[in-house]
């Protein structure tokens, strides 16, 4: 994605949030990449007091001890140097992961207040993903900024200034090695570029490839195939497309790089025709001469230096870019009418998905009576999840109203909006948490004592004493962090509990025992009768036979409420319902 | 040139240069020629710079010729000339070398994960060694053979700079060898250190990387917003963060004192070695030029030892702990005839299948899944397993299959033990459909003629996506047959959950095996669907030997046989009829299942 920020703008934005990660650091660090460079420049000129004087004393011109002196010297700058440098780069690495651990916990904060809906939607999903990594980038950014605009700056005009004292014409040198160097490093990240683009879909094919031979996913099926042949042909040819590709592109490489090589030491040739000039002038003196010479391949590296964090810089600013269109995304209201309980209304409620072409809910509209049980039907791609989702206030409605107990929530502020509102979501979570706390997550403003987790325990059917908890309800659940695997169902259970703990009038269960065998979900069902009573309750549901006895069915197809009724009646009705009903009944039908 | 294996490779330190000689002994030998040859450099540079500059002076004082200047200044051109076409030449050797490394890495890699007994696959810890070394494989390698050959050059530049010192003052040059050994060996230890600290940081930086993702993936949305927990996990969140910056800030700014350290001591003493030069110089023992020379020389050691040194040491251990992953996971049991394909089916027939006594336990686990289980299962029938989860049903298809051969007991297929078949002949026998089926993103063609590898015939394939029913869908595919599935190559279609399934069911038809599996196949389907499934299966199963589990009783009273599974056993088995005159499990399990279909008269539980 390209992002819509200058440089400007967004270095403005990012580099005081390196600042106000440590504020006193921050001007340390200043002060150190100042200093250092200030070092490297002295570094080259005691060189020169050093080598003129060694000239010196072998001419016998000075003592040794003015030559000690001049070693003195040396040593105490080279040392203190080699002392400070390493010092900014922890400064500047503690500043960076501050930065980061401030910027994260803010990327946690704003996803809290996007809408669910949002997560639909491909664009801006993309953006929320890569928002961690622009967010990781962001502060390598603004540090390299800082060190560009302090060390690599003061340095060179340092260094030019020297250069420039000793003669005029020597500043030329930097300008003799600076041409080449940047000429070639324009065409190579060119061509690098257009290798990436050309290799990234044949890398993603031979990776796949790879994948249908060795993952858990395809492993038990390619070897009772016998396919390992046909994908590792497949594999081999794309991987000969793929290297070919980088063949040539190596081939251009190295290319541009003896060019690039070639009108470096052009450059070269040049520094030291002009030192030679100077010398044999005598406009230098032999110290000068052999600390300007030593000091050609820093000043190289030095431009190496600068080359390659614009580079970084200039490849972040689509991440770091993708992280301020993060932080722009718009958040759902705060504020608004407090939530009343009572009946739940929908009307005319249309929704359509993010960038979708069809409304996935259409024209619905229904009076849910306070305490009832209702049960949802469909077809897979019916819409009963969506519309659950909507009634929660997950989603909202593209048109149409969907109101608790006679109040619009559009209206609700966030923080009311889901209260005494809870689910057992078909997509449920594994956390790898303890027992506990994958259980208490789902209220964390209640306590979890033991008492109340025993009872939601007891009801879906989680047996926390059993050798299946080693450490009871601290049972860490997952392998990663030393802890156990728990099987599918036991999960699902685990998932029911936790919808359950937290304190609720409304409960939505949406398919909540597909992994389950059928002995338990029956038990599970029977226990639904109570654990719904005096609540609303919506069950979504494939096995029809269960929701039989429920107040209220509603059978979607489509996106379109096409029957409301109760089990005797949608039958004798002969329509959606009866045929669905019919497809299971049938194994089951004793003639 | 004989094919790279990592089957029971042994790694030696000295692998991160032969293992890749023996991949690309080309490329090797010009890198390793080259590397020396630039180690070289330095110590060849102090002549020629002293003779630059010693010749230099002499034309001040008038006692050489201007022209004597051109010589040395022809050499330090001739050097920079090198020095810089080097790296154009080693830029491109390079590219060639990390094409032909990744490609033989990554095809013993492939080929060695292939061959593993199936075991590994679903065992968490060899299945983490896999993971990790088969992330990137090439680059830590690729980083160890750079450090490695960094060590070397620094060592060759190290000796030919000491060499030239020799010739000027010997003892200095057992000064500089007395300093290079402390300083290495602090490198060592500050990269173990290092090391120490990182798995410290580590273990927190997973965590919070966990924490992180509940806050921000789409999958959690969901019960995130509803449930609202953001707030009180981002706490936890930053706590673990917290404790990994401090962890790992702790460990920083120890390396930081001991590189600032170790930096200053190298240079103290590099200036004392150039003071001692002084002496000399001023007896006119050494010239201006061998001194200048020196002097650059021994200054740009120390810096090389106290940084590239430093670097490649602590860096080095790491990577070669990587190396030896490798090693781990080429120790690893491999199966026998893993990559056959199946034999002619042709000439295969069921007659018998014999369990007898199996008893099987999970690596890992305590658990007996099957306990002396004892069936036989007669062929052109159809039988059904059932019972609860974790009853077994799956693992008698996996052992079966010869996925897992480690059972007591034995198992007899045609009165022969299954121990004594070739995995290529039991390929042939069976065809399955899992319940976790593999969705493969390659064209439809392809998918449905996985069924049987030895043949390509495309009449075949028509029938068999007749018979269950997606020659119409076919006919709305942009490509036909030809069209490719999923996301991975271009032109890609999108297929839904039953789609696949059918697909999958096609390709069994396909394959034609004596026996057909079919484990679960329906619980990401809705109730049409799912019944669809059913009534396809009961279709393709006439006539044929086949396997059906599931925990859909009133799926399973199609089938000739039933057999109910209970904790590792037969608990019943018998036909429909038979077993619910029998009262037992499965009519307790039938009764409860149907209840749910019947009249409410006639149920007893009251629902909801």
């Amino acid at each position: 994605m390209k992002s819509k920020y200058g440089l400007w703008h967004v270095l403005r934005l990012v580099t005081p949030k390196l600042f106000f990660a440590g504020k006193i650091r921050f001007l340390i660090l200043i002060l150190l990449y100042l200093g250092c460079a200030g070092l490297l420049v002295g570094e080259v000129i005691s060189q020169q007091l050093l080598f003129d004087a060694g000239a010196a004393l072998y001419e016998g011109t000075v003592g040794l001890m003015t030559a000690f002196i001049a070693l003195g010297v040396m040593a105490a700058v080279f040392i203190t140097n080699k002392a400070l440098t390493p010092i900014s780069h922890y400064m500047s690495h503690f500043l960076i992961n501050k930065m980061l651990g401030q910027e994260k916990s803010k990327i946690h904060k704003k996803i809290s207040r996007l809408s669910p809906e949002v997560f639909e939607d491909t664009s801006s999903l993309d953006t929320i993903n890569k928002a961690h990594e622009g967010c990781l980038n962001a502060g390598a950014m603004a540090n390299m900024t800082i060190y560009m605009l302090t060390f690599h700056a003061a340095y060179f005009a340092m260094m030019s200034a020297y250069l420039f004292s000793l003669s005029p014409v020597l500043a030329l040198s930097v300008i003799f090695i600076f041409i080449p160097m940047a000429l070639g490093q324009v065409i190579t990240a060119k061509i690098y570029i257009k290798q990436e683009n050309a290799a990234a879909p044949i890398r993603r094919e031979f990776d796949y490839y790879e994948r249908c031979m060795t993952d858990r996913e395809f492993f038990k099926e390619t070897r009772i195939l016998g396919g390992f042949s046909i994908f590792m042909d497949m594999f081999t040819n794309a991987l000969k497309k793929m290297q070919k590709i980088q063949r040539i592109s190596n081939r251009k490489d190295a290319l541009v790089v003896t060019v690039t090589s070639l009108l470096t030491v052009i450059g070269y040739g040049g520094v030291l025709y002009l030192l030679l000039n100077a010398i044999i002038g005598g406009v230098i003196g032999i110290g000068a001469f052999a600390a300007v010479f030593a000091s050609i391949f820093r000043i190289r590296d030095m431009m190496d230096g600068v080359i390659n964090e614009f580079r970084f810089v200039s490849r972040s600013m689509g991440s770091v870019g993708n992280y301020l269109d993060f932080l722009a995304l718009p958040e759902v209201k705060t504020s608004g009418k407090a939530k009343e309980a009572g009946d739940i209304e929908l009307k005319d409620l249309c929704f359509r998905y993010p960038n979708a072409e069809a409304e996935a809910i259409k024209d619905i509209s229904l009076t849910v009576k306070k305490g009832t049980t209702i049960a949802v039907v469909g077809e897979n791609g019916s819409g009963k999840s969506t519309l659950m989702r909507l009634i929660i206030g997950l989603y909202h409605a593209s048109s149409g109203e969907v109101l608790h107990g006679g109040v619009n929530i559009q209206d609700i502020p966030l923080s009311e909006l889901y209260q005494r509102s809870t689910a057992v979501f078909q997509k449920y979570q594994r956390y790898q948490m303890l027992l506990s706390e994958n259980i208490s997550i789902s209220d964390i403003s209640t306590k979890a004592n033991e008492e109340i987790l025993d009872r939601v325990c007891e009801e879906a059917g989680v047996e926390p004493e059993s050798n299946t908890f080693p450490d009871g309800y601290s049972t860490m659940l997952s392998r990663e962090f030393d802890g156990v695997d728990l099987s599918g169902g036991q999960w699902q259970r685990i998932s029911i509990a936790r919808g359950l703990f937290r304190a609720h009038d409304m409960i939505v269960l949406d398919e909540p025992t597909a992994a389950i065998d059928p002995v338990e979900e029956t038990r599970i069902y029977n226990r639904f009768a109570e654990i719904a009573k005096d609540k609303t309750a919506f069950i979504v549901t494939h096995r029809l036979g269960s929701v039989r006895l429920v107040d209220r069915i509603l059978v979607l197809k489509n996106g379109r409420l096409v029957e409301d009724g109760n089990h005797d009646r949608l039958l004798a009705a002969d329509g959606e319902y009866a045929r669905l009903y019919k497809s299971q009944e049938q194994w089951y039908d004793n003639s | 040139m004989k094919r790279f294996t990592i089957n029971n490779i042994k790694i030696h330190f000295w692998d991160f240069i032969i293992l890749p000689m023996r991949i690309s002994p080309g490329c090797m030998l010009i890198k390793t020629t080259n590397r020396i040859i630039t180690a070289l450099i330095p110590a060849m540079q102090v002549y020629v710079t002293a003779r630059f500059i010693d010749t230099a002076i002499s034309y001040f004082t008038g006692t050489a010729d201007i022209s004597e200047i051109i010589l040395p200044m022809g050499l330090i051109l001739l050097i920079m000339i090198y020095t810089h076409m080097q790296t154009a030449l080693m830029s491109f050797v390079d590219g060639i070398f990390t094409l032909n490394l990744t490609k033989a890495l990554r095809e013993a890699l492939i080929d060695k994960r292939a061959r593993l007994s199936y075991r590994h696959i679903e065992d968490n810890d060899s299945w983490n060694l896999i993971s990790r070394v088969c992330k990137e494989p090439e680059r830590d390698i690729i980083g160890g053979i750079n450090n490695a050959y960094t060590l070397i050059a620094i060592a060759v530049r190290i000796i030919s700079v000491l060499t030239v010192i020799l010739t000027q003052i010997w003892w200095l040059a057992l000064l500089v060898l007395a300093m290079t050994i402390p300083l290495a060996f602090l490198s060592k230890k500050s990269g173990e250190k290092q090391h120490i600290a990182d798995v410290q940081a580590a273990k927190h930086e997973r965590r919070a990387d966990y924490l992180s993702q509940i806050l921000s993936d789409r999958e959690t949305v969901e019960e995130r917003s509803l449930f609202g927990y953001s707030d009180a996990v981002n706490t936890k969140w930053s706590e673990q963060f917290l404790h990994a910056h401090t962890a790992r800030m702790k460990a920083a700014s120890r390396f930081t004192a001991q590189r600032a350290g170790a930096g200053s001591v190298t240079l103290l003493v590099s200036s004392i070695l150039v003071g001692f030069m002084l002496i000399p110089l001023s007896r006119q023992e050494m010239t201006p030029g061998m001194f200048i020379g020196l002097a650059t020389a021994v200054v740009a050691l120390v810096e090389v030892m106290g940084t590239f040194m430093v670097y490649a040491i602590s860096n080095i251990s790491r990577q070669y702990g990587k190396l030896k992953d490798i090693e781990s996971l080429g120790a690893l049991s491999q199966q026998e005839g893993a990559l056959d394909a199946p034999s002619d089916r042709g000439a295969v027939k069921l007659e018998r299948i014999e369990f007898k006594n199996v008893s099987f336990t999970y690596p890992g686990n305590e658990k007996k899944i099957l306990n002396d289980f004892s069936l036989v299962m007669e062929g052109g029938k159809q039988y059904a397993f059932a019972g609860v989860n974790g009853a077994g049903k799956t693992t008698i298809t996996k052992l079966l299959t010869g996925l897992y051969d480690n059972y007591e007991g034995d198992i007899f297929i045609n009165g022969r033990n299954l121990r004594k078949y070739e995995l290529r002949e039991i390929k042939a026998m069976f065809s399955v459909v899992y319940q976790d089926f593999a969705r493969y993103s390659i064209s439809l063609a392809e998918n449905i003629k996985l069924g049987d590898v030895n043949q390509d015939d495309d009449e075949r394939m028509k029938w068999a996506a007749n018979l269950i029913g997606i020659d119409n869908s076919v006919e709305q595919l942009p490509k036909g047959y030809e069209t490719n599935l999923g996301k991975i190559r271009p032109g890609g279609v999108d297929m839904s959950g039953g789609q696949w399934q059918r697909i999958a069911i096609a390709r069994t038809l396909y394959g034609d095996a004596p026996m057909q599996i079919l484990d679960e196949p329906t619980a990401a389907l809705d109730p049409v669907a799912e019944s669809e499934v059913y009534k396809l299966f009961s279709e393709i199963s006439k006539g044929r030997s086949t396997l059906f589990i599931t925990h859909r009783l009133g799926a399973a009273r199609m089938a000739d046989e039933i057999v109910v599974i209970d904790s590792g056993r037969v608990a019943e088995m018998g036909s429909h009829a038979q077993l619910m005159s029998k009262n037992g499990i499965y009519a307790e399990m039938f009764e409860n299942q149907r209840s749910w279909y019947a009249k409410p008269s006639e149920s007893e539980g009251v629902l909801i």
